[in-house]
């Protein structure tokens, strides 16, 4: 309830504070109402979850921009703006009544345009199906009697698909046939603050069981410092657990504690995230009971930065008694390419330079670039000599000449006096009219 | 966010049409600087206002171009109320009507 009231206030300050600029006589005083009127503007943009343009309007605006103006205003001893003399005395009632009518029209444009108030659509909700059952051949994929995915094999990459939020009824059978493999509900919800919420439905199961599914949502909001924020599901069926030793530089399995990066995950369950940096890694899933086999090593795998991996172990031993070369385990990665945009919280100055070093980096560059030509610009204007012909330049070259001379014949030096004597002393013309 | 994006606009407008009067009526060369300043800021309030409702950055983006516009403006403009003062001794904008050095 408070802030409207503040707004109204504020509001109140602003256009008065506008008001007294247009109609103050005194130039210092309109430039100090003007940053009166900026720091209601930047007010407004805190109220509008703008931080960060708050403190650029602050800084620059009423700051640097303004103290430019009163800097010139001073220089130029302008300060008295009663004008001497009126030229056009019917300038100002139609400037009055021009704006005025444009205020209408904006009004009437507000009031009629339909601003659609309604918040932009969450974005949807994304899922994907991962096959890690073994023991089932491929299957296809039915949300809601839809096919989504046909002949998924095991280890396939399902890619997300988009869908509205609600609930679903998940069906997966035999390819080509209906034979119901499982039939279970989903839930898909968005996500209030609008970043892009992702599940996976992992089918697997074991020898002599009928499948399930597991729907695990992936967090896919901003991961801070570089991390990527790894998941591991456990769907593999011969063993009640697995470790996952983080083998180190030297490839080596060995038991120390610190290279544990997961112990003893049961299988159908899913680890806690993993914040770890980004970089390659070299992972090893053992047996807990058997440590010293190794029954899937993830070599080189690069942990991407702001990506969220998850990584899904399945499959069957082979006769080395290894998940088999064949790629038994299944590796979800980079789940935040989806949505990216949505990553970041609304205003912050994380969000806005994202968007300027990325899609809006061509605009950022000619901005710069504009910036560095007005410099250059403001620099050649206020030169002196700039303006003046070359005509008044010459005159002032030589006006100057019999003093240099006089300097020369003190400190003892002729040399310039018989040329100083030919050229009369001119007044430089009276600069303009 | 209780106060509607519709009043926010509509400040903005009324900022706008202050600055544009502004432009209009005063004949100070400065003085109509400082109202386009204002219309600059009327717009980058609108521009705010609408990248809340549409919950993405780039209205912010646009504010931060336009204020980097805005500062290029204002140090050419003055440079060239400088120099126009030096030779005409004035900045009343009525006596400038005429191009000549």
């Amino acid at each position: 309830m408070i802030e409207p009231i503040l707004f109204l206030i504020v509001a109140f300050v602003a256009i008065t504070a506008a008001v007294m600029m247009l109609i103050t006589e005194n130039a210092i005083h309109s430039a100090l109402f003007l940053i009166v009127n900026f720091a209601c503007v930047a007010f407004f943009y805190l109220m509008l979850d703008a931080p960060f343009l708050a403190m650029v309007q602050i800084a620059v605006y009423a700051g640097a921009i303004m103290v430019l103006f009163l800097f010139v205003i001073m220089l130029l001893g302008a300060e008295k703006t009663t004008p001497k003399k009126v030229n056009y005395f019917w300038l100002p009632v139609v400037g009055v009544v021009l704006a005025f009518a444009f205020f209408i029209v904006a009004l009437a444009a507000i009031d009629r345009g339909q601003i659609d108030l309604q918040p932009p659509a969450q974005p949807a909700p994304l899922l994907r199906v991962v096959h890690a059952a073994t023991y089932v051949d491929a299957v296809d994929v039915y949300v809601n009697d839809n096919l989504l995915a046909e002949n998924l094999r095991l280890t396939d990459e399902l890619p997300f698909v988009e869908l509205s939020a609600g609930d679903y009824t998940l069906r997966i059978t035999e390819a080509g046939t209906q034979n119901t493999v499982y039939e279970g509900p989903v839930t898909l919800a968005g996500n209030e603050e609008g970043i892009q919420t992702a599940y996976t439905a992992v089918l697997y199961g074991a020898a002599n069981a009928a499948p399930v599914v597991t729907v695990i949502p992936s967090d896919l909001s901003m991961i801070s410092d570089d991390r990527a924020r790894v998941q591991v599901f456990n769907a593999y069926m011969e063993t009640p657990a697995v470790n996952l030793y983080d083998l180190g530089l030297d490839n080596r399995l060995d038991t120390r504690s610190d290279a544990v990066v997961l112990a003893d995950l049961a299988q159908g369950t899913l680890s806690p995230v993993l914040e770890l940096p980004e970089g390659q890694v070299e992972w090893s899933f053992t047996d807990p009971a058997n440590s010293n086999v190794r029954l899937y090593t993830l070599a080189e795998y690069t942990l991407e930065r702001n990506t969220a991996p998850l990584i899904v172990l399945a499959g069957e031993l082979d006769a080395a008694g290894q998940l088999g070369a064949n790629g038994r385990v299944i590796v979800q990665a980079d789940a935040t390419s989806y949505g990216a945009d949505a990553m970041t919280p609304f205003g912050e100055p994380v969000s806005i330079g994202q968007l300027l070093f990325t899609r809006y980096l061509l605009p950022f560059q000619l901005v710069a670039l504009l910036l560095l030509v007005a410099m250059i610009g403001a620099i050649v204007l206020a030169h002196r000599d700039i303006l003046k012909t070359s005509r008044e330049r010459n005159v002032r070259r030589r006006v100057s000449r019999p003093l240099t001379s006089v300097i020369a014949a003190q400190t003892g030096q002729d040399v310039l006096i018989s040329e100083a004597a030919e050229t009369p002393v001119e007044q430089p013309e009276p600069v303009g009219d | 966010m209780s106060v509607d994006i519709e009043v926010y606009i509509a400040l903005s407008a009324i900022l706008f049409i202050l600055g544009a009067m502004g432009v209009l009526v005063r004949r100070n060369a400065i003085l109509v600087f400082m109202s386009v300043e204002l219309m600059l800021n009327a717009a980058n309030l609108a521009l705010v206002a609408f990248s809340r409702l549409w919950g993405g950055a780039e209205g912010h983006l646009f504010v931060f171009f336009v204020m980097t516009v805005a500062a290029a403006e204002v140090a050419v403009g003055l440079a060239l109320i400088v120099a126009i003062f030096r030779s005409k001794q004035s900045i009343d904008i009525d006596e400038l009507h005429q191009m000549e050095g």
